[in-house]
């Protein structure tokens, strides 16, 4: 095949011949995936991500301005992918179990004193509360009592008010 | 490295492929669409102006031509009023999308052309 410019095959491609492609491949798949070699550890996942940044590239080649240089613009969306693999890859927590160990923390409540502090607090509230501490998430407490997911946060935030209040209470009564 | 290229290569002609055949197919499915929509609200018109007689006003153009430009205004006055609103615009919008169908066709031909022709000689030196 013939060594053409870069504009040249951008042209090209965008008049439909889809064959010049591969001299975009050929020309920069090494560079790219060096590039990613030296961001990625897990090298499992590079030629997936080589694969995506060039497909990706070759979707957006009917808005590219071809006076402009490839090389920047395949970088431009290879960190952009990037991005999106480790974002992906961060670990995330649900937010109701992210509730849930907030509450725990906020609610130190010692295994012989729960009965006591129970009885401040209404029936319902004492069910969501037992399954709370009993390690159940809202949204299994919320499928247990068989209630929706807001009205189980309530119920747990009102109890805990209670709580508090009636523990202040009674260290103020102590003093 | 020849490998991975070879992918790439394979995954961007499976991409223009599955492209290429959706868009083949919905251009298809417009045009034949507005053709038949076109042709049924057509044939619905026409029966309609006979029902009517409002197709007597082109007797006109047996006559004169004097009488004609004299009239002309009167007779396409009366064909408007006695012209189904709702069936009309019904017919002119299919003719339009069929009409713009047709000319993306044909504006893009070259490269519909061209990627056909580079789709096939992929498949083709693959099978």
């Amino acid at each position: 095949m013939e060594e053409l410019p870069d504009k040249e095959i951008v042209i090209r491609i965008k008049r439909g011949e889809i064959e010049y492609f591969s001299h975009i491949v050929n020309r920069y798949t090494s560079i790219i995936l060096n590039y990613i070699n030296s961001k990625l550890f897990d090298k499992t996942e590079v030629d997936d991500i080589v694969q995506n940044i060039f497909l990706k590239f070759y979707k957006a080649i009917d808005g590219f301005d071809e006076s402009r240089p490839v090389l920047p613009y395949i970088f431009e969306i290879a960190k952009n992918e990037m991005k999106m693999y480790f974002r992906s890859r961060k670990k995330t927590v649900q937010l109701d179990e992210r509730i849930a160990v907030a509450d725990q923390k906020d609610f130190p409540v010692e295994e012989d004193n729960i009965d006591e502090l129970l009885q401040f607090v209404n029936e319902d509230q004492r069910k969501a509360l037992k399954l709370l501490l009993d390690g159940y998430s809202y949204k299994e407490i919320s499928k247990e009592i068989n209630k929706p997911l807001n009205t189980i946060r309530t119920l747990i935030r009102r109890a805990r008010l209670k709580i508090s209040a009636s523990q202040r209470m009674k260290k103020y009564e102590k003093t | 490295m020849k490998k991975l290229e070879k992918q790439i290569i394979r995954k961007v002609y499976v991409f223009e492929t599955k492209k290429f055949i959706f868009e083949l197919f919905s251009r298809v499915i417009i045009v034949a669409g507005a053709v038949s929509v076109g042709l049924f609200f057509g044939q619905l018109l026409f029966t309609q102006f006979n029902e009517q007689q409002t197709l007597d006003v082109l007797q006109i153009l047996n006559e004169d031509i004097q009488i004609i430009k004299e009239y002309w205004t009167d007779v396409i006055s009366v064909l408007f009023e006695e012209t189904p609103k709702d069936i009309l615009l019904i017919i002119i919008l299919s003719f339009v999308l069929f009409a713009l169908a047709i000319l993306t066709l044909i504006k893009n031909f070259e490269k519909i052309k061209a990627k056909f022709i580079s789709l096939s000689k992929f498949w083709w030196h693959r099978a």
